[in-house]
């Protein structure tokens, strides 16, 4: 099987590692020109208010200062969204949430920005301040955005739910919450706009999606698409954060460096970088199930509510993925899901890593360890019971055709942690202040963006005269490791050794829109499209070769780094030769891989579809310590097992492994964004705790391969759902260890020890040291 | 000896550099380490991520002359580091540990072929981190990797491909091309001079004194100054509330402070004492205050706060002061004027008071060994095991006479009061009791009457209330355990 690759399934050296552990890499704040400006935004005061006077006048006059913009100065566009165009690049008449922008400073060093922010004078009248999402979707609720807060509504309906309660031996009904997840990108958000020489603006930044923030810095400025170029810097992280967040920053520097004339470099510290940017979303989860002794659901009824925040960004696309993937893998003819999204004074909520799938799945897997208790079967039972096979029909009536290894993933985590001795064990233990516990929780995944929107990628191959490739994509990398990826898939093709290849960071400029690096979508869709671009190459290289020997261009082919017979395998020239004889024979040495995703359907109405091409599977199983003292639980065990269809780099897979269930191990016990009448408390990782080594335990990681035809050698996709199911199997194993449940995560100690959320004063942990004026 | 002024002297890139201050219109004494490095076109690779040392990107690696005239390596947050703080060492960047050659220094080798590095936004922190522990000897097991990299965060990898890298590489040896140079890195580091130091720019002292008698004779003349050893603390007061300190004492330098006494019923740790070395000093005979220091901050935060700085700034939630009270500590004061005795437990006064007057230096901390059959375990609560500022703790110290009844006992909290409080009505009633669960949950409810805790974002007053309580019990539990 794996052995039919050379480089495909091999855990090659990532491309970027020699810059990165050399200290090479160059970082957006890396970037410094001659005689650039330095550029800072002046923030809001109140999370709600009316702007009612902006006097520049004073920061006008300080020595330094080269400009200063407000709205009025953007010349085109004065806000953008994906979906929903209602985000202020700078706010005119009203701000609404504590992270909007009301003016710029450019000025030549970062000093005399902070002074010249102080001195802008701005005049509010403060609004009622709305925080929760709820209170928001009441009638008479002030709205945020036009004439009321609802801006999401999907939902999904499958049979009668009704018919299903009334045929249950007995109903499950409960409410989940979810919280604020910040991004925590150890890279803090940087740009460098600079003029360009035929009217426009370069930038170089940490962009995730290029395409989209290229659009916005276009529509701002009134410019064509050909006069904004976004080059992509090495990313530090983006986890999905570095899209509104920086399409916002490009605008700005944008707009400054053109008015100016002169290069502007701005550069987020932590603080300022936690109070703007956009958050996961917090979800209120309503569940209720009705099911039979038997352990069979006969309904499933689902509505959520999603804190949208001050702006729609992702929030259309986020829920859409939750309502598809609302009641998870498993079998029930009568469904009815409703999820919306209601705009609040908070942080605006848009992509992170997961999607929307966190949060649900942190309420399914709940709801099925409560059905297991219910019925008296264990949690691995249950889920087998009620668990996909192939074949099966999802919510959203559609047919998975593909190989469905639910069962495969679900029954790998729980041998491997030995599940189910443990839990009969731990349930009977019921004295001692440490007990242990252990939690499983599994997930079907849609690959892609699905239903959501156009789904295509371009990648570039461009062998050059000396045997040496160049391969570039408007897939980007953020750390995740799609340069390597693509790499593996044209050295594959092409036959030749990774040390042949260069990858270019991405520019908007030289590569087609290829859509957001989003939806774990890089592999699959990036990746395709890099084996098409090879095989094109490939094929004309052969075609030369054929010619040059004096043969059937079916009899060769190529292998590490030769042009090879290959019944005989003999060696008939190198790699380097041919790409010298396809120079001198005229022949195009460069390929356009494109590629455009199998269909997908949705019926918005009715809640029904193929709502992706295919899925991925997945099961975590974790055992923990509670300390019934403190409240403290610590991770001890933790088995991660994902069907990633193929591969393609095994060190890369297991590196995505382990970084989904650091990342959802403190989704589900240490991280919580909080934010109270609008204001955050948390601004820096002093008090916003991410895990840290001493927090995990030694990940133990099985890859598990069903090739799938929809992806390149079978790939499908690995980057998110390794993160959305480790907070579930922690409350579960909470559950195992001491018979209550929480509801609520994080699980952080004061949730574990007294079963709720400490209620707060007024006073702010962090300090907000960005500057308010 | 006499004072230096306006210039400092270290090693970077193998080369001594002289840094003067006089002149300049960009640096002064308390600009950062990670900001003077991040203004060198060669050493971009430091990187900032939160500028308070809490994430480790800017970690750099510093390195000392040790004892025998030995090189020490330690890993340090670049973004603590007022630029002062390397005179007489060997500053060490990512850039420095590709070998001449232009090859990898066998921890990189480690970080790429165990696909350490994702994003690679923290790698040349991790990097210094692995560098400090490669060099640092002996093979360290998974939990001391972890620890040594608590430090530093990462968002992408979970750690596991960085601590097997670690593992994988650090055999003890220590060989790299550091080795061959470090003879004349030693000589270079001797050569700088040993005397006192003062800057002075815009507005802005910084005095570095050499001798104990130096540093008071300074502190006379101006009580108001800030005193500083590592500086973990004030350090923010710069980075984060932009405050132009106007007169810093940074008694780092001060071989006075770093005295250990042992006269086999006291120890005497000098308050100079870096925590990472005062836990080998009370690893054997204080095993509560080594627990406590295990979880104070990281390795990076160890490596430069001391517990005389612990302790003088005293926090409500400090983590050492209420170890120190219950092993019946003293905190040593000393001016110019002479010396005098403080016992912990009347040292602060109020809400970051202390009993120090503004001419005073904290010289050293004093603790008593305690009876072999003292019982004193410390318990610190908070979200994160390291790296975090604790919600409470709780010390408590247990004497029993032969029959089991209580002839003593100390119950220290922090985090419930606005300083380090005794739960005075719960000890009065221990007193002569019986150590019987019954008792300790009687105590329990005298413990909600000795305090009256705060909510604030580290936690509730309920979540305290309750989990003051719990330790006492914890500890009941622990030690009748023990027998």
């Amino acid at each position: 099987m794996g052995s039919k690759h050379k480089i495909i399934g091999k855990p090659e050296r990532r491309v970027d590692a020699w810059g990165k552990v050399t200290g090479r890499a160059k970082f957006a704040e890396d970037y410094s020109v001659a005689h650039q400006l330095w550029g800072k935004v002046l923030r809001s005061k109140h999370p709600h208010a009316k702007i009612l006077r902006i006097d520049t006048t004073k920061a006008e006059t300080l020595p330094g200062v080269e400009a200063i913009v407000t709205a009025r100065d953007i010349p085109g566009s004065k806000v953008f969204g994906i979906v929903v165009k209602n985000q202020q690049i700078l706010c005119e008449d009203r701000v609404r949430y504590l992270g909007d922008g009301i003016a710029l400073v450019a000025a030549r060093s970062r000093e005399i920005c902070e002074e010249a922010v102080a001195l802008i004078e701005i005049d509010y009248e403060p609004l009622p301040v709305i925080s929760d999402p709820e209170e928001a979707l009441k009638p008479g609720a002030l709205p945020i955005h036009g004439d009321k807060n609802e801006f999401v509504h999907h939902k999904v309906c499958k049979g009668d739910v009704e018919k299903g309660f009334a045929e249950a031996d007995f109903i499950i009904e409960c409410t989940f919450k979810t919280q604020f997840v910040e991004h925590s990108y150890i890279e803090p958000e940087a740009v460098l706009a600079e003029p360009a020489e035929q009217g426009g603006v370069v930038i170089t930044g940490s962009v995730q999606n290029l395409f989209s923030s290229r659009r916005s810095v276009a529509e701002a400025l009134n410019l064509p698409l050909s006069r904004v170029q976004i080059i992509q810097a090495t990313l530090g992280g983006s986890f999905g954060g570095k899209d509104e967040v920086m399409t916002s920053m490009c605008c700005r520097a944008a707009i400054l460096a053109t008015k100016t004339g002169k290069p502007v470099k701005m550069v987020n510290s932590r603080e300022e970088s936690m109070l703007e940017s956009y958050k996961r979303h917090p979800y209120v989860l309503y569940y209720k199930w009705g099911a039979k002794h038997d352990g069979s659901i006969t309904a499933m009824e689902v509505r959520c509510i999603a804190d949208g925040g001050a702006y729609a960004s992702m929030s259309p696309f986020v829920t859409w993925r939750s309502v598809v993937q609302a009641t998870g893998p498993y079998c029930c003819e009568n469904v009815k899901t409703d999820i919306y999204a209601a705009y609040t004074n908070n942080n605006y909520t848009g992509a992170m890593r997961g999607f929307g799938s966190p949060q649900v799945n942190f309420a399914i897997e709940s709801m099925m360890d409560e059905l297991a208790a219910k019925v008296g079967m264990n949690p691995l039972e249950i889920r087998m019971k009620n668990g996909f096979e192939n074949g099966a029909v999802t919510a959203t009536g559609q047919k998975l055709t593909h190989t469905v290894s639910l069962k495969e993933v679900l029954t790998k985590a729980a041998q491997e942690i030995g599940f189910e001795a443990k839990w009969q064990k731990y349930r009977s233990l019921k004295s001692g202040e440490k007990k242990r516990g252990v939690g499983l929780a599994c997930s079907y995944r849609g690959v892609s963006l699905g239903a959501e929107g156009t789904d295509a990628a371009e990648t570039i191959v461009s062998v050059q005269t000396d045997g040496s490739v160049i391969v570039s994509s408007g897939v980007t990398d953020m750390g995740q490791g799609a340069q390597t990826q693509m790499s593996q898939i044209a050295a594959e093709v092409l036959g030749i050794t990774m040390d042949r290849i260069q990858f270019l960071n991405t520019n908007t400029s030289r590569v087609a829109d290829s859509g957001p690096t989003v939806a774990s979508r890089g592999t699959i869709m990036g990746g395709t499209a890099a084996k098409n671009a090879a095989e094109k190459v490939k094929t004309t290289l052969l075609e030369v070769g054929a010619a040059m020997i004096g043969c059937d261009v079916g009899s060769l082919d190529l292998a590490e780094n030769y042009l090879i017979n290959v019944k005989t395998n003999e060696r008939l020239a190198s790699f380097s030769e041919l790409c010298a004889e396809c120079f001198r024979k005229g022949k195009p040495m460069m390929g356009f891989g494109w590629h455009h995703s199998p269909p997908t359907s949705w019926d918005e109405e009715h809640g029904q579809g193929d709502a992706y091409f295919t899925f991925v599977y997945g099961a975590n199983a974790t055992e923990v310590e509670v300390d019934t003292e403190t409240g403290k639980v610590n991770v001890i065990d933790f088995v991660s097992v994902h069907d990633v269809g193929k591969a393609i780099n095994r060190g890369m897979v297991i590196g995505q492994m382990c970084g989904g269930v650091a990342m959802g191990l403190g989704y589900g016990l240490l991280e919580e964004f909080e934010i109270e009448e609008g204001v955050p408390k948390q601004l820096n990782f002093d008090e916003y705790l991410i895990a840290t080594a001493m927090d995990v335990p030694r990940i133990r990681t099985i890859i598990v391969e069903n090739e799938d035809p929809a992806g390149p050698f079978g790939a499908k996709s690995v980057g998110e759902p390794t993160n959305e199911l480790a907070a579930p199997a922690i409350v579960n194993a909470i559950f195992n260890a001491t018979g209550r449940r929480l509801y609520e995560i994080p699980a952080n100690l004061e949730r574990v020890l007294l079963g709720h959320k400490l209620t707060r004063t007024g006073k702010r942990g962090s300090e907000v040291k960005a500057n308010h004026g | 000896m006499t004072t230096k002024t306006n210039t400092i002297s270290f090693v970077l890139d193998g080369r001594l550099v002289e840094l003067s201050f006089a002149g300049s219109s960009t640096l002064t004494p308390t600009t950062t380490v990670l900001n003077f490095l991040r203004s060198l076109p060669h050493h971009r690779g430091v990187k900032e991520g939160c500028a308070e040392g809490d994430c480790g990107a800017c970690t750099v690696a510093l390195g000392e002359l040790g004892e025998r005239g030995e090189m020490k390596y330690r890993a340090f947050d670049s973004c603590l580091l007022f630029l002062p703080m390397l005179h007489g060492k060997q500053l060490i960047t990512v850039e420095n540990l590709r070998a001449p050659s232009g090859e990898l220094h066998p921890v990189q080798r480690a970080m790429v072929d165990e696909h350490g590095s994702q994003c690679g936004f923290c790698t040349p922190g991790i990097m210094m981190t692995l560098f400090a522990l490669y060099k640092s000897g002996g093979k360290p097991s998974r939990m001391d990797i972890a620890d040594a990299l608590a430090g530093n965060l990462c968002r992408c990898t979970g750690y596991r491909p960085i601590l097997d890298a670690a593992e994988k590489v650090c055999h003890g040896d220590g060989q790299d091309h550091f080795v061959g140079t470090e003879a004349n890195i030693a000589a270079m580091l001797k050569s700088i001079s040993r005397a006192s130091i003062s800057v002075s720019t815009r507005g802005q002292r910084y005095d570095q004194p050499s001798t104990l008698e130096e540093c008071l004779a300074l502190l006379n003349e101006a009580p108001g100054a800030i005193v500083i050893n590592g500086a973990s603390d004030i350090a923010l007061r710069v980075t984060k509330k932009f405050e132009p300190l106007s007169h810093i004492i940074d008694c780092s330098r001060i071989k006075e402070l770093e005295v250990v006494r042992d006269d086999g019923k006291v120890l005497s740790i000098g308050a100079g004492i870096r925590l990472t070395d005062v836990m080998k000093i009370v690893r054997q005979d204080f095993p509560a205050l080594h627990g406590m220091l295990e979880v104070f901050g990281a390795q990076q935060i160890r490596n430069t706060a001391t517990l005389g700085g612990n302790i003088g700034t005293a926090s409500p939630i400090g983590d050492t002061l209420p170890v120190v009270i219950a092993y019946g500590g003293s905190i040593v004061l000393q001016s110019s004027k002479g010396k005098r005795t403080v016992s912990a437990d009347s040292f602060v006064t109020g809400y970051r008071k202390t009993e120090r007057r503004p001419e005073e230096l904290i010289t050293a901390i004093e603790l008593p060994r305690p009876s072999p059959k003292s019982h004193i375990h410390a318990y610190k609560i908070s979200k994160r095991r390291d790296l975090d500022i604790s919600t409470l703790s709780g010390t408590f110290r247990l004497d029993l006479d032969d029959a089991g009844t209580i002839s003593d006992v100390l119950l220290v909290y922090g985090g419930m009061a606005d300083r380090t409080r005794r739960a005075t009505s719960a000890e009065k009633f221990l007193k002569g009791q019986l150590w019987s669960r019954a008792v300790v949950e009687e105590a329990q409810r005298h413990i909600d009457n000795d305090f009256a805790p705060i909510s604030d974002v580290r936690g509730s007053a309920e979540f305290r209330r309750i989990a003051a309580r719990n330790l006492l019990l914890k500890f009941w539990f622990e030690t009748i355990d023990r027998g």
